[in-house]
């Protein structure tokens, strides 16, 4: 049997929100977009790449609006939601090449003198290259803090985790950030 | 250089850890450790700083329009927006039906008993099936008059409509006479199903099948493909319903047990 326009009309119909809710999905969507395409971004590091999942995150809450509705909920929802389409869709990829020249494009400091952006570049892709090999509680939340600017409790909101775990993974992280770091550490002390 | 059996206790110190009493107090005498604590902690501040600038950069405007206008549209079309999610979808309910295809055929005709099927169709065999992986030429299922996908099943129909449905047959059990008996030894059954496939991309869904009748898919990791050994009778089959969407997330696991 085809999908004919009566049948598309009735799948349409089922995922139509109430016009209350559709206004609070506005609400949610104007006040959440950035933080779900910073999320993706900190996976993908391409902003094209990002914007998609962001977009695919909101989609997929659409759908489910009707039981994450609260904004806490609803944002931690996103988060979880943007951070894991990202994973999946770096996953998938082999863009690797692609995407560190992205970084430059993402973030660029025009600015920069051609020496000083070449070691930028390179110090951006240690770190992100650093931050990328954290085990995945552990690289969310380091995320989290840098877009919520240090602000634990947000954080611990988005997680919907104990300030106290926040901490702890925050901790654990930054040990192993400083580790992987090292070699910045010896950089730094030979200068 | 800093005492290698310190280096774990400054990374602790350096991500904002308690010093215990002997860390300082070896602190207090070696210097090299002292310019390694530093040291690592401004390379944490770096890196805090270009994570920070990386974080930074704000969506384009156009993501909230284009957001808004998806979410304008109906699902149905608005869907097939997702072209990467649906040649992934599309294959995989392509050999959910190929696999409904090499899981019944050679069997008896006791094993043809009616399926229990739901709209559209995806297949479980037992427990432990083995399936036997024929290849067929095209069109050897026989005689019927819809087109034929070169599995000999799955038919690609156009229409009008935004939505284009991989028409592989009806839900429902077929009688036994509504195949081709000529050419298909045994006692074959053919499930009716339904793929999904977005516009432009019933190719994908051709070609999964033509690679598969060719033997070029590896079906070794899905199911076990020994051709000559005899298929297991299956158990009661159930047949659920092919469910389109994109695969949503599960969840994050917030609770570790390392956690504090």
């Amino acid at each position: 049997m085809l999908l004919d326009g009566a049948m598309a009309a009735g799948w349409a119909r089922t995922v139509s929100l109430h016009p209350a809710l559709e206004r609070e999905f506005e609400q949610r969507l104007s006040d959440s977009s950035t933080l779900a395409f910073r999320v993706a971004l900190s996976v993908l590091r391409r902003r094209e790449d990002a914007e998609d999942v962001a977009q695919e995150a909101f989609l997929r809450a659409h759908r489910s609006f009707a039981s994450i509705r609260d904004r806490e909920r609803f944002r931690a929802w996103l988060v979880r939601t943007a951070f894991r389409i990202a994973l999946d869709r770096i996953r998938g990829e082999k863009r690797r090449a692609r995407r560190e020249d992205a970084v430059a494009i993402a973030a660029r400091d025009h600015e920069d003198s051609a020496e000083d952006h070449a070691a930028r570049g390179e110090l951006r892709s240690r770190v992100a290259e650093a931050v990328a090999a954290l085990p995945e509680k552990l690289r969310l939340v380091t995320v989290l803090v840098a877009i919520e600017e240090q602000d634990l409790a947000s954080v611990a909101r988005l997680l919907e985790l104990p300030e106290g775990t926040v901490k702890s993974r925050l901790h654990r992280a930054r040990k192993e950030l400083a580790e992987r770091l090292r070699w910045l550490a010896s950089d730094t002390k030979a200068r | 250089m800093a005492c290698k059996r310190y280096q774990g206790a400054l990374s602790d110190l350096a991500a904002g850890g308690p010093a215990a009493a002997d860390v300082e107090a070896h602190l207090q005498s070696c210097e090299a450790c002292r310019a390694e604590l530093l040291a690592l902690r401004q390379a944490l501040a770096a890196a805090d700083e270009e994570l920070a600038r990386l974080l930074r950069v704000e969506p384009s405007p156009e993501l909230a329009v284009r957001l808004r206008a998806v979410l304008a549209e109906p699902e149905a079309s608005r869907s097939w927006r997702f072209g990467w999610l649906w040649p992934a979808a599309g294959v995989g309910a392509a050999f959910l039906v190929a696999l409904a295809l090499l899981t019944t055929r050679d069997r008896s005709p006791r094993a043809a008993s009616p399926l229990t099927t739901g709209s559209g169709a995806a297949v479980g065999s037992g427990p432990a099936g083995a399936a036997s992986a024929h290849a067929t030429p095209p069109g050897s299922l026989g005689d019927r008059e819809e087109p034929r996908s070169p599995l000999g099943t799955a038919m690609v129909s156009s229409s009008a409509s935004p939505t284009r449905v991989a028409h592989a047959s009806e839900p429902t059990p077929l009688p036994v006479s509504d195949l081709s008996p000529s050419s298909v030894t045994g006692a074959t059954r053919l499930i009716k199903a339904e793929v999904l496939v977005p516009p432009g991309q019933e190719d994908a869904l051709v070609r999964f099948a033509v690679d598969l009748q060719r033997r070029q898919v590896e079906l070794g990791s899905l199911l076990v493909a020994d051709v000559e050994a005899p298929l297991p009778e299956p158990g009661d089959i159930d047949l659920t319903l092919l469910d389109t969407r994109p695969l949503d997330t599960a969840p994050l696991d917030h609770s570790s047990p390392s956690d504090t």
